[in-house]
């Protein structure tokens, strides 16, 4: 229940990397603390969400490539990565048991279809999630796979081109 | 006799994570639970012990939805504890902020939430896909709310500048002009959000709430007032305590608030609506009219339409505010040296409700005590009530549709159930 500081996007970037979670309800965070983590390398523009769809239909439109991370569960060991791209993504339409939202990532995604607000390109990576109990932050299984998330993450996004795109990523002044 | 039974085990497009159950014998409705199992959620306790001044940053994090009115309840509860007063231009920027918290909310709940219950899709994707341009309208208005949001809080979600006598640092006038034009165009959104509304087709059903908010001398109440019902009731905030009480029941996490002596109460859209429609803005009240919003709306189903007049007249108060803003001379009063504690409590109008705060701060200025009453914990055994007199008048459909029926009737009233659940006190007695 820190308070993080929150990530700065200047606008009409060509890329955005999304972390989604929360602080204190356990390993709900490891989306957001490795797009945290991500951020201190300038790599590429970051900025952290809770998830909410409204606001993250306003996110797809701020790039045209779009990478999402956030905890999933689909019944793997947690900490278990996972990476999703074009059409058809495997992702839970509706809540959840661990959904704080009445709407998903899944639901989001599907908005944007709908509305041809898609990004011209949408990745999504997942790691997989223990408990999300409240008051609690990441168990030790996913604590320890964040960092080879975040070097999956450093690496395709250098690989995507511009691996020297540091402008604007950082903590807010 | 035969026993029915009517189980949802997830409330879908609801806050927060709930359970319903039914149990009926025969044509007998023999109880009704709306159960709340996220595990309980331990701000109060986790507050105590904690500075006075980590108040709004601590509780802004119990939901996502209304951090405002968190940060507004605490901020105000605290500064009666101290006995600070605030400028007038940091408490135009306090309502102003909230203007943004409801537009946000509402517009949530209007469209993606509410709106597809009537128009027989199961959800906002579809609803997305067959009315778009509904669905854009939405999302527009949305993002006005999260840019005054982002304007005055520091952020979209999560707010960090808000600070117990103020702001952390306030905005010049030139900033709040910058947004002029989109709050402009937000005002043409929300009346249309009005129209889309009231043109939705309505289940027949009125209740027979009592009315609880708060009532302001001038203003539409979001910040400020005294407690005022329906039953023609008035207290001062002071008398929260006393005049209602949290009750446990065995099938929940959260409390039930029901009012001493009486039952229960409903908070939030229609409560504030009926008690202070004369506080609207003249083109708020004249939409009223013309789209045929009764001076009390006692069906639930309506409270969309209501939610769509308090968009419009938030995004009328914004302008207002920003028009007349002066920037306060400091943008926060400290306590004065020397203050030893105290206990002070607020309510203000969260968008689902009235949101009561209570802290005791000891004279280190730690907090000792911290009360927080939800509007959904308030609204959770009106929502039962609703619910029971629902499947009483819908005994011939089929469990599927009295299922869904039932999920719509508690959707009527936003629960945001992630607000609502408490930590609750052990007690074990051995024998």
């Amino acid at each position: 229940m820190s308070n993080d500081a929150d990530l700065s996007v200047p606008p009409a970037e060509d890329r955005l990397v999304i972390g989604i979670g929360q602080d204190g309800r356990g390993d709900d965070v490891a989306g957001r603390e490795a797009v945290r983590r991500l951020a201190a390398r300038h790599v590429a523009p970051c900025v952290l969400s809770d998830g909410e769809p409204g606001r993250l239909l306003e996110l797809f439109a701020r790039a045209p490539r779009i990478w999402v991370v956030d905890a999933v569960r689909s019944g793997a060991p947690p900490g278990t990565l996972h990476r999703y791209e074009g059409p058809g993504l495997p992702l839970n339409r509706g809540p959840g048991p661990a959904s704080t939202h009445g709407l998903s990532l899944g639901d989001a995604i599907d908005i944007a279809l709908a509305l041809d607000r898609q990004p011209a390109r949408l990745v999504v990576h997942g790691i997989e999630a223990g408990p999300v109990t409240l008051g609690e932050g990441l168990s030790s299984a996913v604590a320890r796979a964040v960092p080879r998330l975040v070097a999956r993450l450093r690496d395709e996004l250098a690989a995507a081109g511009d691996a020297l795109a540091a402008r604007g990523a950082g903590p807010r002044a | 006799m035969t026993e029915r039974t009517i189980a949802v085990d997830y409330l879908a497009r609801v806050e927060g994570e709930g359970a319903l159950k039914v149990r009926l014998d025969g044509a007998r409705v023999d109880a009704v639970e709306l159960r709340i199992f996220e595990p309980p959620r331990f701000f109060e306790a986790f507050l105590r012990g904690r500075s006075y001044a980590e108040a709004p940053d601590v509780t802004a994090r119990i939901c996502g939805i209304c951090p405002v009115a968190y940060q507004m309840s605490s901020c105000h509860a605290m500064e009666r504890a101290i006995g600070l007063c605030v400028d007038n231009g940091v408490r135009a920027l306090r309502r102003l902020l909230y203007c943004g918290e409801w537009i946000e909310s509402h517009t949530l709940h209007i469209y993606l939430l509410h709106a597809p219950d009537f128009l027989g899709v199961p959800d906002a994707v579809h609803l997305a896909r067959e009315q778009p341009e509904a669905v854009r309208r939405g999302l527009a208005l949305k993002q006005v709310g999260n840019r005054l949001m982002t304007l005055l809080g520091g952020r979209e979600i999560h707010p960090v500048n808000v600070r117990i006598g103020g702001f952390y640092r306030c905005p010049s006038r030139s900033e709040l002009a910058a947004v002029r034009p989109e709050i402009v165009r937000a005002i043409d959104l929300a009346e249309e959000t009005v129209r889309f509304a009231a043109s939705l087709p309505f289940p027949p059903g009125e209740e027979d709430y009592e009315f609880v908010s708060l009532r302001h001398p001038e203003e539409y109440p979001m910040n400020e007032g005294e407690v005022v019902s329906s039953a023609g009731m008035r207290w001062p905030v002071d008398d929260f305590e006393s005049a209602f009480e949290e009750v446990q029941v065995p099938h929940s996490n959260a409390l039930h608030s029901v009012r001493r002596g009486g039952g229960s109460y409903l908070v939030g859209p229609l409560a504030r609506y009926a008690l202070n429609r004369d506080r609207l803005t003249p083109r708020a009240r004249r939409l009223a009219d013309e789209v045929g919003l009764e001076p009390v709306v006692r069906n639930p189903a309506r409270a969309i339409v209501v939610r769509a007049i308090e968009v419009l007249l938030a995004c009328e108060e914004a302008l207002r505010l920003i028009d007349a803003y002066r920037e306060p001379p400091a943008p926060f009063v400290a306590p004065p040296p020397g203050w030893r504690g105290g206990v002070g409590a607020a309510i203000t109008e969260a968008p689902r409700g009235m949101l009561y705060h209570r802290y005791r701060v000891g004279p280190s200025g730690l907090i000792e005590e911290a009360k927080i009453v939800a509007p959904t914990s308030q609204n959770q055994k009106r929502i039962e009530d609703d619910v029971r007199h629902l499947v009483e008048r819908s005994l011939a459909l089929d469990d599927a549709h009295l299922t869904a029926a039932c999920e719509r009737a508690i959707r009527h009233h936003d629960p945001c159930i992630s607000c609502a659940t408490h930590f609750l006190r052990l007690d074990v007695e051995r024998r």
